[in-house]
């Protein structure tokens, strides 16, 4: 039985004990890292960090992998275009040096506070100004008394990693939005609450107000409402024009059309001084929508900086072999560098490939992830996945110079997949309203007709018009999932859109990869089935070389036995090769180690014996060609997995286990957790992963795939709904539509129940929103509606929807 | 009736001043972070004032991970 380590939430590996003492209580740390983190922590006097946090720490793993992009901040051209220097004002001999960075891991107003005070009283730091919403840390320091990378060690100390803002022009941008957004919310708020005032006079004591006293009031009113409707009603018929550009339906037509119609007639009653004017309807209502999507905006700029694609992405490292071999960040390199590429790897720079044949996986350029063949010669581009064996490219590009401008470009177009806003909602909400205008324009032409006076029509228009303006009906949508949103975060669920909010309700067969995802490899024990003791050394040196899990696994008890008989590690250098998906081999001290899957060790099948004999064994070595051992995982399924899919079948989805594991092993789990045969699938390769979700899909399916991104990224794509686990690898991350920010698969039956939910709600407030609207429309037209009862009824309708969609909340 | 338009004009006035202050102060900042400040208020410092935290070691960048041991 795991623990969870107090700091960033990992579990704790079984026969490990590091421990902090925080607040009197010894907690548990899953290693040294976060034990050194969570130290620096308590002595500075920040227990408080711990109490009042509410995501977890960076795991030391994520750290490391950031930890090169913090050589950025020496390379001269970040530093021209980030750092700003300039004389100090106080005393012009010294200066000045400020600069943004971004951190990933500050997540909440307790890491703003923790890295603050950290920073506080350093002797040369200015000033330090956290911001938990956008993860961004303001600097300014004086650069003869302390350098920024003095303070950066201070800031990775204690558990956070900086991270290139991609684009400083787009981060400025960005902030620039933001700002704007609250402006024309404040406009239109303190608009609508000072109209009250001009309004009621005329509301209480209508019939007897002298004419100038109605008209002062009147001008006083349309003063104040025309800014509201020329700055912050703007982003509404922004929105409107775009959308009849492209010709498309959405709910911000409706909302142009209704806004300036009521303004319009408004302003025809005031220039007349007769008549009725709606102008606090028309502030009320664009302050009501600009609230609305302004806190689904928040909410859901938060979730997406959770999961900040760009920030996460670890820094390419290269692999140079000359003139100077070792790892280091690609920036770095420069035309006439060699690197080595392994197998699985990517390609960290432009170059000339220096090998004989081999295939790549262009998907980074071209979206399409089939192998390509490619000559020795030819050109081999930065992002390509070398698929074959080991390669050599001679770099031949600036890549220092291209770096900082890909990453600006990563950035603005990350950006730019901008959520769509039309939504199922949304255009039932704008058909309905356009209804009601033909409605309208139908009961006008009519009563034309049959001579009625436009005394007569034309106010009871106007009244339907604004009555029906879609206040509640352009609201469902946004508080609904405004609320799901929030109530996900809350849960540790990240979500990219909106949309997949309907999505997931929609979706029919549930996908689950068995490694990583419903099997945590690190709880789980390794036993050699055959082979001798002596062998866990080279065992060891070897599996290290890997990240794949089971590897990790396999190295994690590898080390355990070689502390308890104190012997080390095989000197003398290794040189690895993964193979994707079926194992590693590497040379070391004159032998070929092999680690992996049988037919990866053992392609003529001499051993097929040994296998036979000890059916449990799924990972084999061989040393030189020969099978010397074999060692068997058990998988322990994750607490939490056998009650989802227990709950999943409840609900009626279909649930599938496909995993590239050998058969025994997918049937003894599926049967663990309650997957039946029929529906697991075994030994498949990423490809036909892939396969099989597509065939499900051609049957008219809705698939999600659950994954943690290692051998899964391609089949994350393909399915309608990808969740990605806490664990799972960045690209997988980046690439999936749900993020899950806990460790563990409790957050997936919280998001299918909360998006079930979030779908009846947004059913209630459009059957509310539309029932309304409909009660109403038969008042207006008799002509039975005043201004008062227009905007009384605008507010209600929008109070109704806002209440029942922070019913989610609880 | 006549103090009418001269409080109307008075409180219009005082909506754009109003306005006007808000858009000067969201300029400097303070308002692109609204959760922060409200969560900071609850920290509290263990150590009385004026003492400064300890400096974690120099030049370490991120600690290591290593392999679980005994």
């Amino acid at each position: 039985m795991a623990d969870a380590c107090f700091h960033c939430g990992e579990p704790v590996p079984p026969h490990t004990r590091w421990t902090t003492e925080i607040d009197g209580i010894a907690q548990p740390m899953c290693c040294i890292g976060c034990q050194s983190i969570s130290q620096a922590i308590v002595l500075a006097g920040a227990t408080a960090y711990y109490r009042q946090r509410t995501t977890p720490g960076l795991d030391v793993a994520t750290l490391e992998s950031l930890a090169p992009w913090s050589s950025l901040l020496n390379d001269p051209q970040w530093t021209a275009q980030h750092v700003e220097t300039c004389a100090s004002t106080q005393d012009q001999r010294h200066s000045i040096a400020r600069t943004t960075l971004a951190i990933e891991g500050l997540r909440c107003g307790a890491c703003s506070w923790l890295i603050e005070k950290l920073l506080a009283k350093t002797p040369g730091l200015i000033t330090a100004r956290a911001n938990a919403s956008s993860a961004r840390l303001f600097l300014e320091w004086d650069p003869d008394q302390i350098t920024l990378n003095r303070i950066a060690d201070r800031i990775s100390a204690i558990g956070y990693a900086i991270v290139p803002i991609g684009s400083a022009a787009l981060d400025t941008a960005r902030r620039d939005t933001d700002r704007v957004s609250l402006r024309r919310l404040f406009v239109a708020g303190l608009s609508s609450a000072q109209i009250m005032m001009y309004a009621y006079p005329e509301y209480l004591e209508g019939n007897t107000l002298d004419d100038d006293i109605r008209a002062l009031m009147r001008t006083a009113s349309m003063l104040i409402t025309l800014p509201v409707v020329l700055y912050s009603a703007r982003p509404f018929f922004d929105s409107a024009w775009r959308l009849l550009r492209h010709r498309q339906l959405g709910m911000d037509i409706p909302v142009s059309i209704g806004l300036l119609i009521a303004f319009g007639a408004s302003m025809g009653a005031w220039w007349t001084n007769s008549g009725e004017v709606y102008f606090d309807s028309v502030s009320m209502f664009v302050f009501l929508l600009l609230g609305t999507r302004w806190v689904e905006s928040r909410i859901r700029y938060r979730a997406s900086m959770q999961r900040d694609r760009l920030a996460t992405l670890p820094p390419t490292l290269a692999n140079r072999v000359a003139p100077d071999p070792g790892s280091i960040p690609a920036w770095t390199l420069r035309p006439g560098d060699r690197v080595r590429v392994s197998s699985g790897e990517r390609v960290p720079a432009d170059g000339i490939l220096q090998s004989p044949a081999t295939d790549i996986d262009n998907a980074w350029l071209t979206g399409e992830s089939l192998p390509a063949p490619i000559q020795a010669g030819s050109r081999i581009y930065e992002g390509a996945i070398n698929l074959g064996p080991s390669i050599e490219i001679l770099i031949d590009t600036e890549v220092a110079h291209s770096t900082l401008a890909k990453l600006s470009q990563l950035a603005e177009q990350a950006a730019s997949d901008r959520p769509d806003w039309v939504g199922w909602a949304d255009r039932i909400g704008a058909r309905f309203t356009f209804a009601i205008l033909v409605l309208a324009i139908g009961h006008v032409s009519l009563s034309i007709a049959v001579g009625v006076s436009s005394q007569q029509w034309l106010p009871s228009l106007i009244a339907v018009l604004v009555v029906t303006c879609p206040c509640a009906l352009s609201m469902a949508g946004p508080a609904a999932y405004a609320a799901a949103l929030a109530r996900l975060l809350e849960s540790g669920v990240a979500l990219s859109t909106s949309r997949t909010i309907e999505r997931l309700t929609r979706v029919t067969d549930c996908v689950f990869d068995k490694t990583g995802t419903l099997t945590n490899p690190l709880n789980s024990t390794v036993r050699m089935d055959f082979g001798s003791d002596e062998l866990w050394p080279r065992v060891f040196a070897i599996a290290r070389e890997s990240q794949h899990p089971l590897a990790i696994a396999i190295a994690a008890q590898a080390q355990r036995h070689m502390d308890s008989t104190h012997h080390a590690a095989p000197s003398g250098s290794i040189e690895a090769t993964q193979v994707a998906g079926l194992g590693i081999s590497a040379r070391c001290n004159g032998q070929t180690l092999q680690l992996g899957a049988l037919r990866f060790v053992d392609p003529s099948g001499t051993a097929r014996q040994l296998a036979h004999d000890f059916p449990s064994a799924t990972v084999f070595l061989a040393i030189d060609g020969v099978v010397t051992a074999g060692f068997s995982i058990d998988d322990v399924p994750r607490p939490h997995a056998q009650q989802l899919v227990g709950m999943l079948h409840r609900h009626c989805r279909t649930v599938w286990c496909v995993s590239g594991d050998r058969k025994e092993r997918v049937m003894a789990l599926a049967n663990k957790v309650g997957i039946p045969l029929a529906r697991s699938r075994w030994e498949f390769t990423p490809e036909e992963k892939r396969a099989e979700v597509k065939q499900l899909q051609s049957n008219g399916c809705v698939v999600l795939m659950i994954g943690d991104g290692l051998n899964d990224a391609p089949v994350l794509a393909q399915a309608d709904v990808s969740i990605a686990v806490q664990t799972a690898a960045p690209l997988a991350r980046q690439k999936a539509d749900i993020y899950l920010l806990r460790p563990g698969l409790q957050g997936i039956s919280v998001a299918i129940e909360v998006c079930q939910k979030a779908k009846h709600l947004l059913n209630q407030n459009l059957v509310w929103a539309l029932g309304y609207n409909l009660v109403v429309i038969p008042f207006a037209l008799a002509g039975a509606i005043s201004p008062l009862t227009a905007s009384i009824g605008m507010a209600a309708s929008s109070l109704a929807v806002v209440l029942n969609s922070a019913r989610l909340l609880r | 009736m006549e103090v009418l338009p001269l409080l109307i004009g008075i409180s219009l006035a005082i909506l754009a001043v109003a306005v006007w202050l808000f858009f000067r102060m969201s300029n400097s900042g303070q308002f692109d972070d609204t959760e922060g400040p409200a969560r900071r208020i609850l920290m509290d410092d263990d150590r009385p004032n004026g003492e400064m935290p300890p400096i974690p070691a120099e030049g370490k960048a991120a600690p290591s991970r290593q392999m679980p041991s005994h």
